[in-house]
């Protein structure tokens, strides 16, 4: 019988549409993440006719923020008024997205470089002014104030080379605007077959209509006063070099009551070159440039409560349920740490003993003193290792090896040290106050022990709990659904009924994360240097999980690298630059001061997303500073060949049983 | 009664002995399929195109035929340069035919286009399957990574340039096919749009609808099958794509009114044809236009065998 | 999933499980899960001599690789039916009896009554998948009931004379609608039955065999040796690819480490000998993995498909069920 499928078990967090951010949401959204920080006014300047350049990643939140300050949506905040907006917030905007543009037919065809410039500038400037003048369409159809709309238009007129004639109104305006920009589509469109742009001709100069505009319609209708009118346009690393050119002409000419804020993914800017001759156009002087990254991911707080509320959505919760951040954590099971996460190491450790095997870090603990002690002393070794014991605490047991590391030495210095070790591990066992060093080391090592651990018993690291999982996100809500819709489809399989009646567990949520990882691996970027910039970051956490699964990690919840940039290669930073604007890495603001140099050393993290993928940590802690050389073979493509070699130096110190007495070269931060 | 538009032709089975033609031309490539055919094809001129995708040498190319050769990477060049060449000056009632086999897809909906404006109305087009689809497990046919995502020329349509007002109701609609890379960078490209898939099915072969499910979770693709998102035409025939096309485009649009339609063939040589068909006859003048995941580089040869050729006889009128 | 694999056998198993996983989620209409899948791989037991382990993974290899059509697809499947095999040929009948016309309302004119003199049955009694079907095939092609017809009202007999003749002599054409061509016997069969006479009443008739599924074997052996003769198709034919186990198996072309095909073969033979002696491998060494919604046609693996309640003899659990024809 060929049934409907039974009930609709469709993934919830499936990726189906953009719009699951409407206006209403983003607005809702914004209006407490922009209000920690001093409001718009603060954050895109909007009170300054400064032109500005807003950069951000993927999910920086940067698109939403620029429609945040778009005419409708001023409008919705101020029940629908867009005049006591613009009252009130001071400024008009214009938000437009270059995407729409399609300007990927403004090039080949039998033309050159130099006519497509000039006909791309004119459309261009239609565009915006032809968005300008739809938003005060909508102005003028929600808060209709009287005005001489006749003069502003004959005015209007003659902003073009030849004023054109019976225009007497902003829609018969607004029509011819449109009539000239589908001319171009014709014409541009047909030169494909043609090969010819007969017919286009450019009416105005360029400049004349997008600041020739505000000024003529501040003149006239008294609500704008005093307002700015901001052009927001968005996404223009789509734009080619010479395209982008042209903005930045607009960003140097720009005058009178109208700005630009211009949108772009964070090494999305081409060129700061303007047309012609001119010189690229000056940061500070001509320009802003905010960078948005931290932005949201800074945002925990806020993050959260969004984060909760795409998944009360997407669970289709009726409203008068409120689902906060408690309940929704309860769906998922969650690693206890407590009692050295007894828990989740005894189950772990069953089989092996079942098996009367020795633990295998102790096996490995073994080889390392037989090689101090000599294979004769089998009986000393062994009652070295009796005494790390902790049966029921494997963690502990982790814990006692590591310290037993630390203090590594000649015999008399081990057998010393296990003893105090023992001391510390029966207190520690029993509640009670350890030594500080030990408690300091568990206090620090308590993840990537437990990683280990695991490891050990072959076995993946768990990743689990409902703010693991929104931290891993990294104040993206696309990750996010990206990880619950691997997780739902996993626990889903598993049979553990997710978010009806059941609880997701460790083991769903682990292979739900790991997947998630090779998705945000693959997925499409917007360029073609994929092999380059994975094989860099693929050596870079294969340099991170060596620290973190040695005997004797340097750093802790290592993911985080500095690196003073000014010295490694061109190549090696243009692959860091992609790897960011990929959100593979992440910039750090607070780069620590290089010992040596003094200059300030940038810092990166491997991605929470992508840190599962090699059982890495996805909260940040220790950080390790690289030196040129081992930056470069990590980087620089064409010098990864020394990569391996320079790699095992560096790691040396943290592997037994010798520990490398060559720590010196290399400069060790902490934390 | 069911929409017969563009099923007044049908594919049939070429037979070499029975068609003939006064021009062809073929993509030259290192498959069999392309090769053989083009000795099989009986026509007064032939022609070989060579396209810089395949990154030819001058001292591979067939010493015993006609050859035209492009370097551009732009389709209308491309076109104009090698075929537009010959058939400028040529009888519009010449008979023409194209194998579309070896041309990439966005050539393929250039020539179309081509041949429509230069008033060639009647003509032929063939496609040789391959003799087995083996499926190579992550074959990939590109080879090297997408550069950028465009409009196919000719294909522009006049889209909607006023975004001052909400949340624009863009619509993509993906022709389903087996390359992750490709379908994940359009989606990227235009991930504000609300997604539609057209899905070849039937497949080429039995296993490759399957296949193509796990290649779309790869590229991050939804596939709920509650959303009315999803619609179904055979993968090997451009009029039976057409007429899906045409009946999936009118219930959408019956539904929601569609604000800029992106559409991108992704899957097979023909469905990209049949895009190409539903296009020329319903959506010119229209804000819609058919978007491609372009790179520079394609393998030249990524099946084994001959299989049948088909012969796709294409009325514009 | 409960069954452990060893370190040297878990990335093989984990890649196999998600394949499995997204598989099931997509296109297996969440037939199976973690808990179905753990009880199948529990029918192994080792006995092929193969470690347990092998005999597992192998079989998990196999469900990887398991085709299945949902509801979804089988509707669209049937369609294919109708629109590809049955209507786009016809119109190009109809266009080339107008001269070749390209007049649409001529067209749809002369189409409407070819159809109208057009029968659609299925294949077998009317409690067979084959004909239930037609139900289906109704519906997602919008046809009346009119358009169809059952096997047994084809011939009548003349209350005069007594003589056996046609029940609607206008009807000129019959289609019929099948599920899984096999072997071809079925059809052939059901054609020497019941279709010889139907040609012989009516010189005029044509006959059609359409199915879903068809092996090229079986399509060769209606061709040549039923009343269908060339009017038949399928929307998918098999060719001998996609006889799993053999040399030329599409399933095996790219393979991960640690599977070979020779290991999957002992395990599907050592356990399809105790589950159906005479056909360890399908029905007339089938070999399919082939399943969809309404279900799984004994061409198949017997390991995927056999119950108890279909042997009561060899107690097995099955991944994909199978319903008989009894």
């Amino acid at each position: 019988m060929i049934h409907d499928p039974p009930v609709n078990i469709d993934n919830p967090f499936d990726l189906t549409k953009a719009s699951d951010f409407s206006d209403k949401q983003i607005l809702n959204y914004w209006v407490d993440v922009v209000e920690e920080h001093g409001g718009l006014s603060t954050v895109l300047n909007l009170r300054s006719v400064m032109p500005m350049l807003l950069l951000g990643g993927k999910g920086s939140g940067k698109t939403h923020l620029m429609r945040y300050c778009s005419a409708p949506v001023q409008a919705m905040r101020h029940d629908n008024s867009l005049n006591t907006a613009i009252a009130k917030e001071g400024y008009l905007g214009v938000y437009v997205s270059a995407d729409g543009l399609n300007v990927g037919r403004f090039a080949g065809k039998g033309q050159s470089p130099e006519t497509w410039s000039a006909i791309f500038g004119f459309y261009f400037e239609l565009w915006l002014a032809l968005n300008l003048l739809s938003v005060l369409v909508l102005k003028m159809k929600l808060n209709a104030v009287p005005f001489d709309e006749l003069a502003l238009v004959k005015e209007a007129c003659n902003l073009f080379d030849i004023p054109p004639t019976g225009l007497t109104s902003v829609i018969s305006l607004y029509d011819f605007l449109e009539s000239k920009l589908r001319d171009v589509d014709t014409i541009v469109n047909n030169s494909a077959v043609t090969r010819n742009i007969s017919g286009i001709e450019v009416i105005f100069s360029p400049g004349k209509l997008c600041f020739g505009l505000p000024p003529l319609i501040e003149k006239y209708e008294s609500d704008f006063v005093g307002v700015i009118f901001v052009y927001l346009i968005d996404e223009i690393e789509n734009l080619t070099l010479e395209q982008q050119k042209f903005v930045n002409s607009l960003i140097r000419y720009r005058k009178g009551n109208s700005t630009i804020r211009v949108g772009a993914r964070l090494y999305g800017i081409k060129t700061y070159e303007t047309i012609g001759s001119g010189e690229p156009i000056k940061l500070a002087a001509e320009y802003d440039r905010v960078e948005l990254d931290g932005f949201l991911r800074g945002n925990e707080k806020e993050y959260s409560k969004l984060a909760v509320e795409l998944v009360a959505k997407r669970l289709n919760v009726a409203s008068s349920r409120v689902l906060d951040i408690k309940s929704v954590s309860s769906f998922f099971d969650a690693i206890n740490p407590a009692r050295y996460y007894n828990d989740l190491t005894s189950s772990l450790i069953i089989s092996s003993d079942n098996a009367a095997k020795e633990r295998p870090y102790f096996e490995r603990l073994k080889g390392h003193l037989l090689d101090v002690f000599g294979l004769q002393s089998e009986a000393k070794v062994d009652a070295i290792i009796d005494r790390l014991r902790c049966n029921e605490y494997p963690l502990v047991e982790k814990l006692n090896i590591l310290q037993l590391y630390k203090g590594w030495g000649g015999p008399k210095e081990i057998i010393e040290r296990a003893s105090r070790i023992e001391e510390d591990a029966v207190r520690a066992v029993a509640g009670e106050k350890t030594s500080k060093e030990y408690s300091q080391t568990y206090d620090h090592f308590d993840s990537d022990l437990l990683a280990q651990l695991f490891r050990d018993y072959g076995r993946k690291v768990p990743y689990a709990g409902l703010d693991t999982l929104v931290h891993l996100s990294q104040g993206v809500p696309r990750n996010l659904l990206g990880v619950l819709k691997q997780i739902y489809r996993r626990a889903l399989f598993a049979g553990e009924k997710p978010f009806a009646g059941g609880t997701i567990s460790l083991q769903s949520q682990t292979e739900g994360v790991m997947d998630s990882a090779a998705w945000f691996w693959d997925d499409a970027q917007p360029d073609s240097y994929g092999a380059e910039v994975r094989d860099a970051v693929e050596r870079l956490a294969v340099l991170f999980r060596t620290v973190r699964y040695s005997d004797k990690p340097s750093e802790c919840d290592l993911c985080t690298f500095s690196v003073d940039e000014s010295k490694i290669s061109t190549k090696a930073k243009v692959t860091l630059e992609r790897a960011q604007n990929w959100s593979y890495l992440l910039k750090l603001r607070d780069g620590s001061k290089n010992k040596n140099s003094q200059n300030v050393d940038s810092k990166y993290q491997l991605s929470p997303m992508l840190a599962p993928k090699w059982g890495l940590s996805v909260h940040r802690r220790g950080t390790i500073e690289i030196r040129s050389e081992l930056a470069n073979s990590i980087f620089d493509e064409t010098l990864s060949g020394a990569f391996d070699s320079l790699m095992r130096v560096r790691v040396a110190a943290m592997s037994a049983p010798n520990f490398s007495a060559k720590i010196s070269a290399d400069q060790q931060v902490l934390f | 009664m069911m929409d017969l538009t563009y099923l007044v032709d049908a594919k049939t089975l070429f037979i070499s002995d029975e068609d003939r033609w006064d021009y062809f031309f073929s993509a030259l490539n290192d498959s069999e399929r392309v090769r053989h055919t083009f000795n099989k094809v009986q026509s007064e001129n032939k022609y070989w195109v060579v396209i810089p995708e395949y990154q030819y040498d001058p001292a591979d190319l067939p010493r015993d035929a006609n050859v035209l050769r492009t370097e551009s990477f732009n389709e209308a060049d491309q076109i104009i340069e090698t075929i537009g060449s010959i058939l400028s000056a040529v009888d519009r009632a010449a008979r023409i035919c194209i194998d579309i086999t070896g041309f990439m897809r966005p050539q393929i909906l250039f020539i179309l286009k081509y041949l429509e404006v230069s008033e060639f109305l009647f003509f032929d087009m063939i496609y040789t399957e391959p003799r087995n689809y083996s499926r190579k497990g992550e074959t990939e046919f590109t080879l090297s990574d997408v550069t950028e995502v465009r409009q196919v020329s000719g294909f522009e349509g006049s889209h909607n340039l006023d975004m001052s007002k909400e949340m624009p109701k863009d619509v993509l609609f993906i022709g389903v096919g087996y390359d992750s890379n490709l379908m994940a960078r359009v989606a990227l490209d235009k991930d504000r749009a609300r997604q539609l898939q057209l899905h070849s099915l039937p497949s080429l072969s039995a296993d490759m609808y399957q296949e193509s499910l796990i290649r779309l979770d790869r590229a991050g693709l939804p596939n709920n099958s509650g959303d009315d998102q999803i619609f179904f035409s055979s993968a090997s025939d451009p009029y039976l794509t057409a007429s899906a096309l045409s009946s999936a485009h009118s219930r959408i649009f019956r539904t929601e009114p569609i604000s800029n339609l992106y559409l991108s063939p992704l899957a097979t040589k023909p469905q990209a044809l049949g895009f190409g068909l539903f296009y020329l006859k319903e959506l010119i003048g229209t804000p819609s236009s058919i978007i491609f995941p372009f790179s520079t580089k394609y393998s030249r040869e990524t099946s084994e065998g001959v299989g049948r050729t088909w012969r796709y006889p294409i009325c514009l009128s | 999933m409960e069954f452990e694999f060893s370190e040297a056998n878990t990335a093989v198993a984990d890649m196999l499980k998600k394949r499995i996983t997204i598989l099931n989620e997509r296109a297996w209409e969440h037939k199976l899960n973690s808990d179905g899948i753990n009880r199948w791989l529990e029918n192994f037991t080792g006995k092929s001599g193969l470690p347990v382990e092998t005999e597992r993974l192998h079989a998990l290899y196999l469900l990887s690789q398991f085709l299945y059509f949902g509801s979804r697809e089988v509707r669209v499947l049937l369609k294919a039916v109708y629109t590809d095999l049955f209507l786009a040929p016809l119109v190009q009948l109809v266009r080339n009896n107008l001269n070749g016309t390209r007049d649409l309302s001529d067209i749809n004119d002369e189409l409407a009554k070819e159809i109208a003199v057009t029968r659609f049955l299925g294949v077998g009694n009317p409690s067979e998948s084959g004909v239930h079907l037609l139900y289906y095939f109704r519906q997602e092609n919008g046809l009346s009931k009119n358009q169809f017809a059952d096997n047994a009202q084809l011939i009548t007999r003349n209350p005069d004379t007594g003589e056996r003749v046609l029940r609607n002599p206008e009807i000129k054409r019959y289609v019929f609608v099948d599920d899984v061509c096999g072997s071809g016997s079925t059809a052939v069969a059901y054609s020497e039955e019941f279709l010889r006479e139907l040609q012989q009443l009516g010189t005029d008739i044509e006959i059609y065999y359409y199915c879903l599924f068809a092996n090229s074997e079986g399509m060769e052996v209606v061709r040549k040796e039923s009343a269908f003769g060339v009017n038949c198709g399928a929307v998918y034919e098999f060719d001998e690819s996609y006889k799993s186990l053999d040399g030329a198996s599409r399933f095996f072309k790219s393979i991960p480490a640690g599977i070979k095909i020779d290991y999957a073969r002992a395990v599907a033979i050592t356990y399809g000998s105790l589950l159906w002696p005479n056909h360890p491998l399908g029905y007339k060494n089938g070999q399919m993995l082939l399943g969809f919604t309404h279900n799984t046609p004994d061409n198949t693996l017997p390991i995927i498909w056999m119950g108890t309640d279909l042997n009561p003899t060899a107690p097995w659990i099955p991944a994909f069920k199978r319903y008989h024809k009894v």
